[in-house]
């Protein structure tokens, strides 16, 4: 009987490691992983007036700041920042990108872009660039590879509109819509 | 002859007395059991993918949580605690860094829950050092159930455009302990 119960508190003894066993142990490992794409965002200045200064008639001027963020793609990427005039000047009888009141009148402008923090290089617009209502019109362009700064990079639109006598006038405003892409 | 019936008798009690020192019909043992402080854990999410987060804007921090059970039991005097370190940085490199952040400011930071008995310690920044940073802790006499309790690590690592585009993983080891 003495061997019986010998017995039973041995296969107690062994039991109770197994029984820890199956609850865990006191370390684990997780992986973590993340995949990090190509990217892009930018942040543009809510309202840039145009204004005429010196001699009369001379172009209204004003320039819109951007910050851009990017990143391209390592190998075969590329990116850009784009702009269109999304509403025409309003209200009329003043202004137009779309149908110019005069031939020549037009809404023209410079780019100014830092290269990207952190690698890369950005290539302005070509200066003028005529804007449109129609189509979207190059701010910069971006490389392989290309990365910006956590808190981003400069940019910015240097506005040249025509003067034109024949504007009446009043107040105008128009919208520009910035867009950034990254592949 | 008379001298065979009395050996006789004799060995009969003999016999008798040495049947009483084999044991009874009914005999009771003892068994003896040290229950101490103990401590183990699952980590339930081998792997954790992190998956930029928020929808609109970019450039957003990369989010994910790991889930585990925990088994724990302290003494009436003790404590327990759960911590965790990153044991391999993010590779390759041109990614994200736990150890040498690409850019100040870049950090893999998280968010603990736990169920009772546990209490989840505040947010952290992850470490790569050998120091475990919390994430919850346990006083005296915290049991859980057989089945484990549950807890959770929800991440959140910062996006930053200098990481080069491609994956990236990083090894996080838990450990658990008791008092």
């Amino acid at each position: 009987m003495k061997r019986t119960l010998y017995l039973a508190a041995v296969a107690i003894l062994l039991t109770a490691p197994i029984a820890s066993a199956q609850l865990g142990t006191t370390t684990g490992n997780t992986t973590v992983n993340v995949t990090v794409g190509a990217e892009a965002a930018l942040t543009v200045g809510a309202t840039t007036n145009l204004t005429s200064t010196g001699t009369n008639f001379s172009s209204y001027t004003g320039t819109t700041s951007l910050t851009y963020f990017i990143r391209t793609t390592q190998s075969g990427g590329s990116g850009f920042i784009k702009l269109e005039v999304t509403t025409d000047f309003a209200p009329a009888g003043g202004p137009s990108v779309a149908t110019p009141p005069t031939t020549g009148d037009a809404l023209n402008y410079s780019c100014a872009v830092a290269n990207p923090g952190n690698n890369g290089t950005a290539t302005s617009c070509t200066s003028p660039t005529t804007s449109s209502t129609t189509a979207q019109t190059s701010v910069a362009t971006f490389g392989t590879d290309n990365r910006s700064l956590i808190g981003g990079n400069s940019a910015s639109v240097a506005w040249t509109l025509t003067n034109d006598p024949k504007y009446k006038t009043g107040a105008y405003s128009a919208v520009v819509t910035f867009t950034i892409s990254a592949s | 002859m008379k001298r065979i019936v009395v050996l006789a008798a004799g060995l009969l009690l003999a016999a008798s007395s040495a049947f009483a020192q084999l044991g009874t019909t009914s005999p009771t043992g003892t068994l003896a059991l040290n229950v101490g402080a103990e401590a183990g854990l699952v980590v339930n999410s081998a792997t954790t993918t992190l998956t930029e987060s928020g929808s609109g804007a970019n450039f957003q921090p990369y989010t994910g949580t790991t889930s585990l059970t925990y088994y724990i039991r302290t003494s009436s005097s003790g404590t327990g605690t759960i911590g965790l370190r990153v044991s391999t940085d993010f590779g390759p490199a041109g990614g994200p860094s736990v150890g040498t952040p690409p850019t100040t400011g870049d950090a893999l930071t998280y968010v603990p829950t736990i169920s009772s008995p546990g209490t989840a310690a505040a947010g952290q920044t992850a470490s790569t050092g050998s120091t475990l940073t919390p994430v919850a802790n346990f006083g005296n006499n915290a049991h859980s159930t057989y089945a484990g309790n549950s807890a959770s690590v929800a991440w959140s690592l910062t996006n930053d455009p200098l990481y080069a585009v491609g994956a990236y993983t990083a090894t996080i080891t838990y450990t658990i302990s008791a008092t």
